[in-house]
């Protein structure tokens, strides 16, 4: 199963790259969503995946075997991120919003005033 | 409780600030919190030296399973930098930065970025310190934009997307490492990397992420782009702030990072790190000379000196390593405090262009001198700081036998020189040209307090060149430790 | 009493900084009262000179303490007595001088202030004990003049001499800088009086040639040797009082001293000796020869200050006893003239308002003071008998004559030299003061009579020690033989007399004379040639080559910025990709084999990777679709299937998380999209294909760093004690949300402030907008 995870991780940073290499905004925003969700999945993986129960203790249990549940750390830092990286994304939306509204443009190629003089 | 008060402080005021509405408090307490943290942060000098490092656990969670805050000397010094700076720009801003940015939040977002940079000072566990990371960059992302005029969008778009891909970068660093050797602790984490020194092939990718995601915050050759492209956009005030701290975290990380776990592959490591710190030198150098844009010049001076910083670490020796330290907060200090100039031209004549601009040494000699004080201490000349940060890199590169990567260092600062003269001729010693002198209303308000934010800055450089030895001192205390992990490990584990 | 040195060299630097408050106190007095200061060292030194045995050398320690190893320590020794003689003496002449001469300035206050604060350093310079000390009061004298050179800043000329005076000195610093580390390295210390104790010399060792050149460029550089001679007439664009000072006794001489200094370290080699004497040779005779050309007096004498440059550079390099101590007696009698002629050229130029020697004449009447005073100087400048020069002179003829194998070479330049320098003297005696008939007589601005004494005093006080010296020379041979012994622990007595014997120097002299006086009566076809040549040589004029130089790479540097910095994001990011690719790659290529076990791969579920194909396939449509909406719902799915993945595989609250912020996005982007134009196609299709490729390369890398990753765990992870402790620790059974509240509480602390945080921009960049937005409307309105 890991291979071929392994494969569709590999799939959605290449999907996500090409993304992120477009002229257009939206397409950019696009393709950062799916490099995110990418790296969370290699966390996860990363973490070890195991058919195991939810990381519950069950009831009445004090503590619970940690080969059969699912690496819990992992999942504490994907949460973290995908909190982190939902407030990062909503910013950047409104700030697109309000680029389109002060230049008209959402081609990337049109952000080079800043740099050459 | 001893380290958690800086997140606290920052924090604190960020839930004040949402509570309050009128701009006026909002900047009293602005003042009062930033003093606050300078206090708290000086006070942590002395009980590092009696501590050398301190280590407070979480939640009271043992080492390797909760989250430690870990500041031994290293940290502290650039805690206190930080604080510095911070405190002195909070009172730059409160007459530099226009009403609208104020009210709109500016000090809010500026407190969001010391909190962020107070906890990458301190992290002692890698997840955390993204989170730190993300913590700044977000603010960052916000002060640049914050405004909204179509360069400074245009400009954040670029830092956002460039730094959201480090992050990522990062992120997915953590995870594989994580993967490998089951932890997030620093110390624990550099514990198993020697264990694991036989499988190093495995965890270099993991590595590399890492490191890659460290080079783009701190603007290393070839990461360098997002810098250039924003930081002369927003206000002066933000950048003088960005330039003091931003891409120092990254450093400040990079060596961290390669303290307590490149060394294990030195061999690749080192090329790498000398390689990227002598390009960052030398690119950064020739295109700031190029440059007519006061901010521009100094923006892509960050890049070559952050350089010198990179090529030390590379060199890898106490020395060394004791110079990169002390460059570091050389740089911080002379770095803002030439921005800040630049703001106080931009406040004078509405434009930071060197063809338009001249004559403000008439206008003001204090202010030509201070931009003097830092221009002249980035160039390296004595006895100002940057020519003892220069000194020992150059002292340390001949004695560890790199003396070509020494060599180019040494004319990087002629051409350094060359580029802070420019600025020096142009803006204040040229006469102004008559036909571009442009409206600018003239400034009733005398900046008594802008002036006292680059006075005490100056006088910081000053003091650094006067008394180089104590501070060299200290810094080699922290360069021992840096280089003795074990010491690390111990302190934030417990003696094993 | 030593003491007492360290405490002068720190009120020289105190007095500096005060000027400006001094002069709000007592105005155009400024420069009277801060003469004292030099006038005191220099008691203190003529004192010290008297009562400092014969080759001792007095050690001062200071506490002051820079950096381990560069410690301020000044060592008086008869080396830095005869340098710090003449700097505090012309110095104090220089600023009694200059409060007349810039009494109509504005800015005084920062005039004398950079004065004194680069008195300072060349005072510091020749008595500190540690080279790294000496290195840095050597850049404040660069510093300090780049500020005196550039004193009219309004005057473009100004700025770009100033620039390019700080740039040559600035490289030669860095150059001398290298070298004193290098130096520090191989000996293990910066101090002279250890270095010279221990009778070290790196000739032998493998660096030495790498020193010795920087340590050259650093000389020559300063001491403004071709082909870096061109700083030093641009340099004329500072006012009066600092061309006195700079190119008499300091600035200039800062390199013949460091060459005097260590020579004993360094000096001797063959490479040290050619190299001097061919620099030192050129730059002598062109310095001479150029100066012929010249329409004003002080070009003319910055074109002599070249010469005599080089003459003491090329006396070094001989490297004999007899042209070491010709070297040092040159370096008085130079400083004595020149002072004296550049002080002469600034009151011709505040009497008559010109420079032009051409342009004036007939002087000799109404300003009769200066023309004896002028005579004197010249006579000295020409060679000749009685004054000091002509003892100079002399040395040097007799040094060079000794010189066995390029005698030859070396004599005729000198000798041309000279000529020309005995030549020059009397055409701008001549002209300036001769009366022609045929020309308006000259209205003067002010008579003598109106000169303050202390205007005047400069001038007559060197003609006179000048005339003084070269009448009983005896005066100088405890001094210049305390030198010699710390230039080369060379013991033999000096002799010193005007009067040498009738030999072939003094037929040589004679010569020099005769021609010189030929050379004078045919000035004007003479002077027509060198103009020419003049002219011949300007197409490498190198002030002007020096500043095409900056522009050229000015150009290039902005053309290669903007090859760099672009602005095409998208390339930004390209670069970030395979650098990355390029790091990986380096590492792969480099260590190949793992020696360890693998774990076993889990089963493969099919309903699970029938979600993935699904998942992929969605993803795959999102990058090709052209329709937004579309594009949008379709990530939306590629969301939800990893959400899927997570429950699968028993992470509840990560699902749960997952559909949510999923779910908020798409509702964001959807109504953030409603706003925008749909998508065109942008790029061509060679860029595309070009990012499908480097993206499939990203994938593949990550695909085989994620498989490389799963199969080997080094360690046990962290996240057992956290299923043991949960909950008996921390009272929770869900242990991920313990994690999160408990574990690691400071990172959702740190998660929330950036919820905060972006809540909050979000707002502000909302409130800004409708602001502008009303303000359009207003607009339209």
């Amino acid at each position: 199963m890991e291979y071929i995870i392994a494969i569709f991780i590999g799939l959605l940073y290449s999907c996500g790259v090409y993304l992120v290499l477009r002229r257009s905004i939206v397409k950019v925003i696009l393709g950062v969503f799916v490099l995110s969700n990418a790296t969370n999945l290699i966390i996860f993986l990363s973490g070890g995946i195991t058919r195991g129960g939810a990381s519950f203790i069950p009831e009445g249990a004090e503590t619970v075997d940690p080969a059969t549940i699912s690496d819990p750390l992992p999942q504490a830092l994907i949460l973290t991120a995908i909190v982190i990286s939902l407030g990062i994304s909503a910013y950047i939306l409104a700030l697109k919003y309000r680029y389109f509204d002060v230049t008209g443009t959402h081609d990337l190629d049109q952000l080079k005033n800043t740099d050459q003089r | 409780m001893i380290l958690f008060a800086l997140l606290l402080i920052p924090f604190t005021y960020l839930m004040l600030a949402l509570l309050i509405k009128k701009a006026g408090i909002k900047k009293r307490l602005a003042l009062v919190f930033s003093t606050l943290n300078l206090l708290w942060a000086m006070a942590l000098i002395p009980i590092v030296q009696f501590k050398e490092i301190i280590v407070v656990q979480m939640g009271g969670w043992s080492a390797p399973f909760g989250i430690s805050l870990v500041a031994d000397r290293f940290s502290v010094l650039m805690l206190l930098v930080t604080a510095f700076i911070f405190f002195l720009t909070t009172v730059y801003a409160t007459q530099s930065v226009d009403k609208a940015r104020r009210k709109n939040g500016h000090f809010f977002f500026t407190f969001g970025i010391l909190m962020g940079v107070n906890g990458s000072f301190m992290a002692g566990d890698l997840f955390n310190l993204y989170v730190w990371f993300e913590v700044m960059l977000m603010s960052s992302f916000i002060l640049v934009s914050l405004g909204g005029e179509r360069k400074q969008l245009e400009g954040s778009i670029k830092y956002l997307i460039l730094n959201l891909i480090s992050s990522l970068f990062f992120v997915a660093g953590i995870g594989l490492l994580y993967g490998k050797l089951g932890s997030l602790n620093l110390a624990d984490l550099s514990q198993k990397m020697e264990l694991a020194r036989a499988n190093l092939a495995v965890l270099n990718p993991a590595l590399i992420l890492i490191f890659v995601g460290f080079a783009i915050k701190g603007a290393l050759f070839p990461f360098f782009f997002w810098l250039p492209a924003s930081y002369h956009t927003p206000p002066p005030a933000v950048t003088a702030l960005f330039a003091g701290l931003l891409t120092k975290v990254g450093i400040y990380s990079l060596i961290r990072f390669y303290t307590l776990f490149l060394y294990y592959d030195a061999g690749f490591w080192q090329q790498v790190v000398l390689w990227m710190g002598a390009l960052s030198m030398v690119i950064g150098v020739v295109a700031a000379s190029s440059q007519y844009d006061f901010r521009k010049i100094l923006s892509f001076h960050i890049i070559s000196q952050v350089g010198y910083v990179v090529i030390a670490l590379g060199f890898f020796t106490e020395a060394a390593l004791t110079a990169a330290i002390f460059f570091l907060v050389h740089n911080m200090l002379s770095k803002t405090n030439a921005f800040l100039v630049a703001g106080w031209v931009h406040r004078e004549k509405g434009t930071l262009n060197l063809k338009v601009l001249g004559d403000m040494f008439k206008k003001s000699p204090v202010w030509g001198i201070l931009f003097f004080i830092s221009a002249f201490s980035l160039a390296g000349l004595p006895p100002l700081s940057g020519f003892f940060g220069k000194y020992l890199v150059l002292q340390s590169g001949i004695e560890a036998g790199y003396t070509g990567v020494a060599l180019l260092a040494l004319f990087v600062g002629l051409f350094t020189l060359f580029s802070m003269v420019k600025i020096w001729l142009e803006v204040f010693w040229k006469k102004q040209p008559e036909d571009s002198a442009m409206e600018w209303p003239v400034n009733q308000k005398p900046a008594h307090w802008m002036l006292f934010s680059s006075l005490a800055l100056g006088a910081a450089i000053v003091a650094m060149g006067l008394w180089a030895a104590p501070i060299a001192e200290y810094c080699e205390a922290a360069a021992q430790d840096l280089l003795n992990p074990s010491k690390y490990i111990e302190y934030v584990l417990g003696p094993s | 009493m030593d003491n007492l040195l360290s405490l002068l060299i720190a009120l020289i630097f105190l007095a500096g900084f005060a000027t400006p408050l001094i002069h709000k106190l007592v105005g155009k007095k400024t420069g009277l009262l801060l003469a004292i200061v030099p006038l005191t060292l220099f008691i203190v030194l003529v004192l010290e000179l008297l009562q400092l045995p014969p080759r001792e050398s007095a050690l001062l320690q200071t506490s002051v303490s820079l950096l381990p190893g560069m410690d301020f320590a000044f060592r008086i020794d008869g080396l830095s007595l005869i340098f710090g003689l003449l700097i505090s003496g012309i110095g104090t002449l220089v600023l009694l001088y200059a409060a007349f001469y810039m009494a109509k300035y504005e800015r005084q206050a920062h005039f004398f202030t950079y004065l004194t604060l680069f008195m300072g350093a060349m005072i510091g310079l020749v008595f500190s004990d540690n080279l790294m000390v000496l290195f840095i009061f050597w850049e404040i004298t660069s510093v300090a003049s780049f500020f005196l050179i550039g004193f009219d800043h309004h005057v473009d000329k100004s700025r770009q001499a100033a620039l390019q005076a700080l740039l040559i000195t600035g490289f030669g610093g860095l150059c001398l800088l290298f070298a004193v580390i290098l130096t520090g390295n191989i000996t293990g210390t910066y101090v002279i009086s250890e270095l010279l104790e221990q009778s070290i010399h790196l000739g032998n060792h493998p660096q030495y040639y790498l020193i010795l050149s920087l340590v050259i460029l650093g000389a020559i550089t300063k001491s403004a040797q071709f082909p870096f001679h061109f700083w030093l007439p641009g340099a004329m664009q500072a006012p009066t009082p600092v061309s006195a000072y700079l190119h008499s006794a300091t600035m200039v001489n800062a390199g013949v001293f460091l060459l005097m200094r260590i020579y004993p370290i360094m000096g001797g080699t063959m490479p040290w000796k050619y190299g001097l004497m061919i620099t030192g040779g050129i730059t002598m005779f062109l310095g001479a020869f150029f100066s012929m050309g010249q329409r004003d007096f002080k070009r003319i004498l910055a074109f002599t200050t070249i010469s005599a440059l080089g003459t003491m550079i090329l006396l070094i390099g001989i490297d004999t006893t007899s042209s070491l101590k010709a070297a040092l007696v040159f370096f008085i009698v130079h400083g004595l003239y020149k002072g004296g002629l550049f002080m002469i050229a600034g009151i011709i130029d505040k009497t008559t308002g010109t420079r032009d020697i051409y342009d004036l004449h007939g002087l000799g009447r109404q300003l009769p003071l200066t023309a004896v005073v002028t005579l004197l100087a010249l006579v000295s400048m020409a060679g000749l008998p009685p004054m000091l020069g002509f003892l100079g002179k002399e040395l040097i003829y007799e040094a060079k004559m000794q010189l066995p194998d390029v005698a030859w070479l070396v004599l005729p330049l000198s000798v041309g030299a000279n000529i020309m320098m005995v030549a020059i003297s009397i055409t701008v005696y001549y002209e300036l003061f001769f009366r022609r008939k045929n020309k308006a007589v000259i209205t003067l601005k002010y008579r003598e009579r109106e000169l303050p004494f202390y205007f005047l005093a400069g001038p007559v006080l060197l003609a006179a020690a000048g005339l003084l010296l070269g009448i009983s020379p005896t005066f100088l041979e405890l001094p210049v033989g305390n030198g010699l012994f710390f230039m080369g622990t060379l013991t033999e007595s000096i002799h010193l007399s005007l009067w040498h014997g009738f030999n072939e120097v003094l037929l040589l002299s004679i010569f020099t004379v005769l021609s010189g006086i030929s050379v004078f009566i045919l000035r004007a076809p003479i002077t027509r040639f060198i103009q020419k040549m003049v002219r011949w040589f300007d197409q490498w004029h190198l002030p002007t080559l020096f500043a095409q130089l900056i522009n050229k790479y000015l150009t290039a540097a902005a053309k290669n910025t903007n090859l760099l910095q672009h602005g095409y994001h998208r390339f930004y990011l390209l670069t970030f990709f395979l650098a990355v690719i390029a790091l990986m790659g380096l590492q792969i290529f480099r260590i190949t084999e793992i020696d360890l076990p693998e774990l076993a791969a889990s089963p493969i579920k099919i309903h699970v990777a029938l979600l993935l194909l699904i998942s992929a396939g969605a993803v795959i449509y999102a990058v090709f679709s052209s329709s937004r909406l579309s594009a949008i719902l379709a990530m939306g799915v590629v969301g939800y299937g990893i959400a899927l993945l997570y429950l699968y595989y028993g992470a509840i609250d990560l699902a749960i998380t997952q559909f949510l912020s999923e779910t908020v996005l798409m509702v964001l982007f959807v109504m953030v999209i409603y706003y925008l134009p749909s998508f065109a196609v942008l790029s061509s299709r060679k860029s595309r294909l070009r990012d499908g490729l480097i993206s499939l390369g990203v994938g593949t890398f990550i695909t085989l760093v994620v498989l490389k990753a799963k199969f080997l765990n080094l360690q046990t992870p962290i996240s057992e004690y956290f299923a043991a402790t949960a909950y008996t620790e921390a009272h929770g059974r869900n242990i991920v949300n313990v994690i999160l509240v408990d574990f690691r509480a400071l990172d959702t602390m740190g998660e929330v402030t950036v919820l905060i945080l972006a809540a909050a921009g979000v707002y502000s960049l909302f409130r800004f907008q409708i602001k502008t937005l009303k303000k359009k409307k207003q607009n339209k309105a």
